[in-house]
């Protein structure tokens, strides 16, 4: 869970079988000493509320990575063919029922013990499998978790591919087909840990590789290169490398790290921003500054970056770069729910969004730097919500 | 010449010397609320006297000024001249030097001062919003972020609450903090009834603070040397507000931290100020004026507020900066001719002007008061230095007394502050408790340490300002709201829209 908390720490799921029901529970109410539980599945959640996030039933309990009104659909039918006695065969049959529809990547446990872990058909969300010695499978969101938990990664799955077991038996599958949208583009602009690899792509490589082409953007001469906390330190040193402008270290985060573009409650995400950000005034004062940022929401976290930089460090002056092209229409698939009244791209103009935060200057990547980054790394991203339905172009 | 001087502080005092200097030998006579020493031995030594009266009283200082029958009267502070002692006297034929009461509501009322800037267009302005009732106030608070919360009256600089609330992580306590800054506030104003307003609410500015006092005879305007003071009880800028612990001026018209550019808006926005107050209020204005200004990312040249007399310990650097007849000045100030007068300041020297006071000031007068305290005034003049006498009263016993409020002001001065700086922490060395009660000063006024930072504080705002004015933004506040668009107002919190 430690692993995966940047992905949202409101809520930590865990289900498993206990006795002849399976049953879900908040991680701080289950006990993980309980040698009878062979099988569990567990998430962890930006929001409090687990509405379409888990489904349970007794017989099967899923838990899902993005809110879907078909993950209820799902369970209800695997819970049927579970009661019937259904083989893993006739479970994929099942699945494949939703061909075309958008089910979200999901893990479930099932009361006979077994586990189904299945990537959406679409690819939208990324699903990894790794093994421990002889006893353990481990499906996870990220490789890191993996890793993290001292295990081996074994295999990304692909669109519409899942994995069964029942501790006897492990089968990897595929059902469901339709049309692939391609891996959601902030898994590898945001979400994802620079550790991570994603669909076989190295998260960090990745991103250092943006952060080059943000370089073609710096209209002005700058005299260091930032990167706001932690998740824009990778295309802040591809900044720095293909300028040769040293990158400095600009706050230092209080507390837990906690990710913001997660919260939901905007007083609460500002708390997260604010939490990571006292500066370091040493490496800035004086300073013409670049500052790199992964992506631009609301601009709030950025609006107060600027003032205190202006305020408490004293900096010349603040380029902004943001490391992603401009966010300008909602997630329709539930990845991000951010309403689109509230991306300052979609709402202002350039003059104004500048006025408002404050910045000398002010870039986003353009979408063409992401399609030749994304085509140089062999993969196929959702771009929906940058205003382009795909980037990339296969793999 | 007969001169009567109203007010019993160390700036009156700074003023009896002041007046004093002047080659044709005034008698000076004070009517003051306690027998203030210094000015009862200024008093004395020029053939004068001094009474005992409480100055905000019009019948009562009228009643002084029959005896004396003064050729010019000078009114020292502010209350007398809310309470329309200087109306009363102007009334009564004299020549008066001091704001009358409709002109000194430029002090008085913050909602008034505010309102006058906004309405004029006035550079230097802030955002604000003033409350009657203490539940609006708490209601609006609710969706403040950064400000300042003030009393909308002039209470003698106290109940000023600042808040930055710039960490979202830390925004819920500090709204408690507000709403119990309004609800004290609210308390303490209740015992004026001049005020309707009780309640002020700003947007919060940082930067360098200095005073910019004048004098005027209603059209021409004498500009006076910039003055630094230190209005927090302790060093390092720490402690609660005080009516001033110190003060620095010089070299020439402005500040180490001030360019001269900044001296001459500051210089604008103080003249445009008075034009417009005389035409709002509809009456002339005569005597000293002062904009307690600051530095800010805002605007650069700032105004925090306003004085209708001249600021205590800020006037007290004059003593040794200004060379010229102060007399002639206050004359013909008040007979309206100043646009000829001649006053030079010595570009050359520098300031440092240090309060001493008993502990317990400025919350516990009761406790800082009846402390037994002594004074060695010649050594402190063998340093070049002058003494200032101020809350302290004689006993009978022969002995000085506090009175609760800042005792002594020693004023001196050197052609760098180095220089100043030592020899006002030599002079405040001969200020001592007899009772052991402890007294204290700032040993941080006028040092070159101190000086540095707020020179590198003011060249960090001005660094913002100029980028901000450069883009159009001056004194413009960019807030976008999700859903809501673009508003201009500043007093709204960053998290305001998600309340």
């Amino acid at each position: 869970m430690l692993a995966l908390q940047h992905r949202g720490e409101e809520r930590r799921i865990v289900c498993s079988r206990a006795g002849g029901e399976v049953t879900c529970r908040d991680l701080e109410s289950w006990s993980p000493r309980d040698l009878s539980v062979r099988v569990a599945v567990a998430a962890t959640y930006s929001s409090g509320s687990l509405e379409n996030l888990v489904v349970c039933d007794g017989t099967v309990a899923a838990v899902a990575d993005r809110r879907s009104r078909y993950l209820e659909e799902v369970v209800e039918e695997v819970s049927k063919a579970v009661n019937r006695g259904a083989t893993w065969r006739a479970l994929g049959e099942v699945l494949e029922q939703f061909s075309g529809v958008d089910v979200p990547t999901f893990l479930a446990v099932t009361s006979r013990d077994e586990l189904v872990a299945w990537r959406t058909p679409s690819g939208l969300t990324p699903l990894v499998v790794g093994g421990y010695g002889f006893d353990l499978l481990i499906a996870s969101s990220e490789s890191s978790a993996i890793e993290v938990l001292d295990a081996d990664v074994r295999r990304h799955l692909g669109p519409a591919e899942g994995v069964y077991t029942s501790g006897s038996y492990l089968k990897f599958f595929r059902a469901g087909g339709g049309p692939a949208r391609g891996l959601c583009a902030f898994e590898l602009l945001y979400t994802a840990r620079h550790d991570a690899v994603v669909d076989g792509v190295a998260v960090y490589k990745f991103r250092k590789s943006l952060g080059w082409e943000l370089s073609k953007l710096l209209a002005s001469e700058v005299d260091v290169v930032v990167g706001i906390p932690e998740t824009a330190t990778p295309y802040a040193i591809g900044l720095s490398q293909a300028t040769g402008k040293p990158f400095e270290v600009a706050f230092v985060p209080t507390a837990a790290r906690s990710r913001s573009m997660m919260k939901l409650d905007p007083l609460e995400r500002l708390v997260a921003v604010h939490l990571k950000l006292n500066p370091v005034r040493s490496s800035l004062e004086g300073r013409r500054v670049a500052v790199v940022d992964d992506s631009m929401v609301t601009g709030a976290t950025m609006r107060s970056v600027s003032q205190m930089l202006r305020l408490r460090v004293g900096v010349r002056e603040i380029h902004l770069l943001i490391a992603s092209p401009r966010l300008v229409r909602n997630c329709p698939y539930s990845v991000f729910e951010l309403s689109q009244d509230h991306l300052i791209a979609a709402n202002l103009d350039y003059e104004s969004i500048r006025a408002y935060l404050e910045v000398d200057s002010l870039a986003w990547l353009d979408l063409e730097s992401v399609e030749r980054v994304s085509r140089t790394f062999h993969c196929n991203l959702c771009g929906f919500c940058l205003g382009r339905e795909s980037l990339g172009g296969g793999r | 010449m007969r001169v009567l001087l109203v007010g019993s502080g160390g700036r009156e005092h700074t003023l009896a010397k002041l007046l004093l200097r002047s080659t044709r030998e005034p008698r000076l006579y004070v009517a003051s609320d306690y027998a203030n020493p210094g000015l009862l031995r200024e008093a004395m030594s020029s053939g004068g006297r001094l009474y005992t009266v409480n100055t905000a009283d019009p019948q009562r200082v009228a009643k002084v000024a029959e005896e004396v029958s003064p050729d010019l009267i000078v009114v020292g502070p502010e209350e007398p001249q809310f309470a329309g002692v200087v109306d009363a006297l102007r009334d009564r034929g004299y020549a008066v030097f001091g704001a009358s009461s409709r002109c000194s509501l430029i002090e008085r009322s913050k909602v008034f001062a505010r309102t006058l800037m906004w309405k004029y267009g006035i550079p230097g302005r802030l955002y604000f919003k003033a409350f009657r009732s203490l539940e609006e106030a708490a209601e609006f608070l609710r969706f403040a972020g950064d400000v300042v919360v003030k009393p909308a009256r002039q209470a003698g600089g106290k109940g000023v609450r600042v808040v930055r609330d710039t960490r979202a992580y830390l925004s819920t306590d500090k709204f408690e903090v507000k709403a119990q800054a309004a609800s004290r506030i609210y308390e303490e104003l209740s015992r004026y009834r001049d005020s309707d307003y009780k309640v002020l609410v700003e947007q919060r500015v940082e930067g360098v603070e200095y005073t910019a006092q004048v004098i005027t005879d209603g059209s021409c305007v004498l500009p006076l040397p910039l003055v630094q003071d230190h209005p927090h009880a302790f060093e390092g800028d720490l402690g609660p507000e005080t009516g001033g612990m110190g003060s620095i001026s010089g070299p020439g018209v402005t500040l180490p931290f001030v360019t001269y550019d900044e001296y001459v808006t500051t210089g604008d926005i103080v003249k445009q100020v008075l034009e417009r107050l005389q035409e709002e209020v509809g009456d002339r204005y005569v005597g000293a004026f002062a904009g307690q200004m600051m530095l800010t990312a805002l605007w650069g040249p700032t105004v925090i507020e306003f004085y209708s007399r001249f600021g205590d310990p800020e006037i007290a650097n004059l003593l040794p900066r200004i060379d010229g007849d102060f007399l002639e000045v206050v004359e013909r100030t008040v007979s309206g001719r100043l646009a000829g007068a001649k006053l030079s300041v010595r570009g050359d020297v520098v300031s440092v002007v240090k309060a001493i006071a008993p502990a317990g000031y400025p919350s516990g007068k009761e406790e800082a008061s009846g402390h037994p305290v002594a004074v060695d005034e010649g050594k402190i003049r063998e340093l070049g230095c002058d003494l200032l006498y101020a809350s302290v009263i004689a006993g009978s016993d022969g002995y000085l007394y506090t009175k609760g409020s800042r005792a002594f002001e020693v004023v001196c001065y050197a052609d760098s502050y180095a220089e100043a700086y030592r020899l006002s922490e030599l002079a405040v060395g001969y200020v001592r408790s007899l009772d052991g009660w402890p007294l204290f000063y700032r040993s941080d006024v006028g040092s070159p340490e101190l000086i540095g930072e707020r020179a590198r504080l003011a060249e960090r705002v001005r660094k913002v300002y100029t980028y901000r004015a450069s883009r159009g933004l001056s004194w413009r506040t960019v807030v976008w709201i999700p859903g809501r668009g673009i508003v201009d107002d500043p007093l709204l919190s960053y998290t305001g829209w998600s309340k």
